[in-house]
């Protein structure tokens, strides 16, 4: 009985304390499940074409109405994360991996390779991330794996300044030290002292970041430099239908808050996990 | 009797009163400032460059050529030159100038003047010289013996060989005649500092934004009715589309189809209905391959499902087509619409005919505004459906033409305004690379030599009858090796408010926009 009571108490407080973060994370959960199975889940082909039916309007035949070339927008919604997110997550993981092994290397070595890196790193800070990805998508030529590829690039040096700032305070800590005066090699510090512990702030940036990795992606897909016209994504349904917005308003409405509500619960539940993982804040129970 | 006297008074009176606010309504006012949306404002209106449409619709409303174009009955119009006469021959031209005009820098437009502005393409002396002014090259300046004031009020033209064309290309923009003290005064710079002898004048210049141009008090037909037009390049459709529902805007061509049934019941706008001025066509590249296959060229032909493009792209707003030449068009060949129709199992088996195995990966190309998107997936998705593995190609307006002038693509999805009122302004397109006005390497084709030879005897012929014949023979050869396939002849909504009134809708569906004329009943 008193053990019950005392889970209730615990779910309250869990509840109270991230119950924003939860129902982002809820959110989020849901969208990448419909996404995932978004063949199953979607009532239409997204590519089918009804000429006759252009422009009908959100009803129980078609819940977010049709487009200009008659295709269900529903359909089209649920489909239409999958460029996006897949690119966000991919470009996340990329730009971590890479930032994180420059950031290491250049943060415990020190010395002309940190010089190096930071200062690379510094230049390409320097230029607006959505920017930036632009310049390496035109260089690079438009498609889907380019923008992947631009995002990454563009936020990588974030995780190399976050990485770095981390191992430089991190190989002073005593136990780095001590394994360091028993003999241990580099990459087993790296690997069993350094890099557990700067997991939990990394992975605070990077649900950050992934927010952000989804609006740049869905800027250059609004903008033509990701995937093909006509293929369902919430960016390039958005482009498609902004000229739409005063005939058809739910044909760019609905692509255009799912990227604002994917956007959100990813920002909420990287608070929730910030506030989770962060010791100065679970201390001080914020 | 009183009584019948006091009601036959009272409805004299009534009608008097209503024939006079008929009259009212119907008499042309003049006043107020008419803001015309464009898709771009260019950096200069130098007529020697291509500015976009923007500047186009700013040259045409503050400069006059020689003649102007009637784009409702072909032929041309009285401009600056009042009357002409052409020799038998028709090499002499010899135009008689109005007198008393002036320039809107007050100089007085003169034969001497006029001859000077129209040399400054062939006159590397001359201080407003610039190298490569490539749009003057539709003037037809390779093909003038002399060009010579006699007078101060006639200039006469002398031709190496007969054009019939050289008339009505003195009313294309690049045919305007600028003030030769403008010319003096602002060198290379004179595009940013316009001085004209046309209905209007430049008042205030944002390079990239906004035009603003006044009435000319001095212009030979009589001041224009309205004081002041603006025109305006807006960001994007919605953008004009919202200002035009707002009232910020008074007339446009750059709304969105799709908002026509809705402004068509509006209180405010009125939808006027173009001429089929615009060709709207699939560019085959026959000079690279796969599209150097005729059989290939012929299956998008029939692949293509005209009517959905026209319904579902287009939004209906245009016809039929037929051919290169429009129903407007002298010696329009009405049979080409017998050759583009939609047979997709006829376009399979000329697939399998060629040999090619599919999918066959082909790109298309096209420039990323207005209708062509949802125009470039329709018929990327025709082209899927009889055996092709397409890759849409969106490029921005400048990339675009830069790619297909240059030869880069396979297939373009492409347009052709109709910038005078005659059939070689589309032949061109076919003339031999290299010739003034060809923008395409259709050397290539296996009858190169006979198009060149067709589009050379449509300019050199005067006879109106030969030239028909001629030109109906250029169309069957286009038609049998295709190196265009033809999607339809748009009708443009031309979008106007309700107090815009006479509007010219021939010229202004074609891109040349004529604001002489119209005026604003409030």
């Amino acid at each position: 009985m008193q053990a019950e009571k005392n889970t209730v108490s615990r779910v309250g407080a869990i509840w109270r304390r991230y119950d924003i973060a939860l129902v982002g994370g809820a959110i989020f959960a849901i969208i990448l499940l419909v996404t995932i199975l978004a063949s199953a889940v979607a009532p239409y082909d997204p590519m089918a074409r009804n000429i006759k039916n252009r422009f009908a309007k959100p009803s129980a035949e078609y819940a977010f109405g049709t487009d200009q070339l008659g295709r269900d927008v529903l359909s089209r919604v649920i489909h239409g994360g999958r460029p996006i997110l897949g690119a966000s997550f991919s470009a996340v993981i990329a730009a971590l991996a890479v930032g994180t092994i420059i950031g290491v290397s250049g943060g415990y070595r020190g010395g002309w390779l940190d010089t190096a890196f930071m200062r690379l790193m510094d230049v390409m800070l320097s230029f607006p991330s959505i920017l930036l990805a632009i310049l390496i998508v035109a260089t690079l030529g438009v498609g889907l794996l380019n923008v992947t590829a631009a995002i990454g690039f563009a936020m990588a040096p974030v995780f190399a300044r976050l990485a770095r700032s981390i191992v430089i305070t991190l190989v002073r800590e005593e136990y780095v030290v001590a394994a360091r005066s028993l003999g241990a090699h580099d990459r087993h510090i790296i690997w069993r002292h350094i890099l557990p512990n700067m997991m939990p702030p990394i992975i605070v940036q990077a649900s950050a970041m992934l927010a952000v990795a989804i609006g740049t992606a869905s800027a250059l897909n609004f903008i033509g430099l990701g995937v093909e016209p006509g293929t369902p994504d919430w960016g390039m349904m958005v482009a498609e239908g902004q000229r739409l917005i005063f005939d058809a308003p739910h044909v760019p409405l609905f692509p255009g808050l799912a990227i604002t509500i994917t956007v959100l619960s990813v920002n909420y539940m990287g608070d929730g996990l910030r506030d989770h993982l962060d010791p100065k804040l679970r201390r001080q129970g914020i | 009797m009183l009584k019948q006297r006091r009601l036959c008074t009272m409805l004299f009176v009534f009608l008097l009163l209503l024939s006079l606010g008929t009259a009212a309504a119907q008499d042309p006012q003049y006043g107020g400032t008419l803001v015309f949306a464009a898709e771009s404002m260019g950096d200069s209106f130098d007529i020697g460059f291509w500015h976009g449409f923007g500047g186009v619709h700013v040259i045409d409303t503050i400069g006059e050529g020689l003649v102007r174009a009637d784009f409702e009955n072909g032929g041309a119009l009285p401009g600056l030159a009042e009357s002409w006469e052409i020799s038998e021959d028709g090499l002499v031209y010899t135009f008689h100038i109005r007198a008393g005009m002036t320039f809107h820098d007050g100089e007085p437009v003169t034969a001497a003047a006029i001859v000077r502005s129209m040399k400054r393409p062939i006159n590397p002396d001359d201080p407003s010289y610039i190298e490569g002014m490539y749009m003057y090259g539709n003037q037809g300046t390779s093909n003038w013996e002399s060009l010579e004031a006699v007078d101060d009020h006639t200039v006469a033209l002398t031709l190496k060989q007969p054009n019939a064309t050289q008339l009505l290309v003195f009313s294309r923009p690049d045919g305007i005649i600028i003030s030769p003290k403008a010319l003096d005064e602002f060198g290379t710079e004179v595009g940013l500092n316009m001085s004209a002898a046309g209905p209007f004048k430049i008042e205030r210049f944002v390079p990239g934004q906004e035009a603003v141009l006044v009435a000319n008090e001095d212009y030979w037909a009589g001041r224009p009715y309205v004081d002041q037009i603006v025109i305006r390049a807006f960001p994007d459709e919605a953008a004009i589309l919202a200002a035009l529902e707002a009232g910020e805007i008074d007339m446009t061509l750059y709304a969105p189809f799709t908002s026509v049934p809705r402004l068509q019941n509006s209180d405010a706008i009125r939808v006027e209905v173009g001429a089929p001025l615009v060709d709207l066509f699939v560019g085959a590249n026959v000079a690279k391959e796969p599209f150097d296959n005729l059989l290939l060229r012929q299956a998008v032909n029939y692949a293509l499902d005209r009517e959905t493009l026209i319904e579902a792209g287009l939004n209906g707003f245009a016809e039929m087509p037929a051919s290169l030449l429009g129903p407007l068009d002298l010696g329009f060949d009405e049979s080409g619409r017998e050759v583009s129709v939609y047979d997709p199992d006829r376009a399979r088996e000329l697939i399998a005919e060629s040999g090619v195995e599919m999918p066959l990966a082909i790109e298309v190309a096209y420039e990323n505004n207005r209708f062509w998107p949802q125009l470039a997936e329709l018929i990327g998705a025709d082209l899927e459906a009889v055996g092709f593995d397409v890759t849409l190609d969106r490029l921005d307006a400048g990339s675009f033409w830069g790619k297909v002038g240059d030869g880069q693509t396979q297939l373009s999805i492409n347009q052709r305004s109709t910038f005078v009122p005659d059939p070689h302004d589309k032949a061109i397109l076919m003339a031999r690379a290299g010739a003034e006005g060809s923008q395409t390497q259709h050397q290539a084709l296996a009858v190169a030599d006979e198009i060149d030879a067709l589009v050379s005897a449509g300019i050199s012929t005067v006879d109106a009858m030969e030239r028909e014949a001629i030109y109906q023979e250029f169309q069957a050869l286009m038609l049998e090796h295709l190196p265009y396939i033809y999607i339809g002849y748009l009708t443009p909504p031309i979008f106007v408010n309700k107090r815009v009134q006479n509007v010219e809708t021939f010229g202004t569906a074609g891109g040349r926009i004529n604001l002489r004329e119209v005026w604003l009943s409030e």
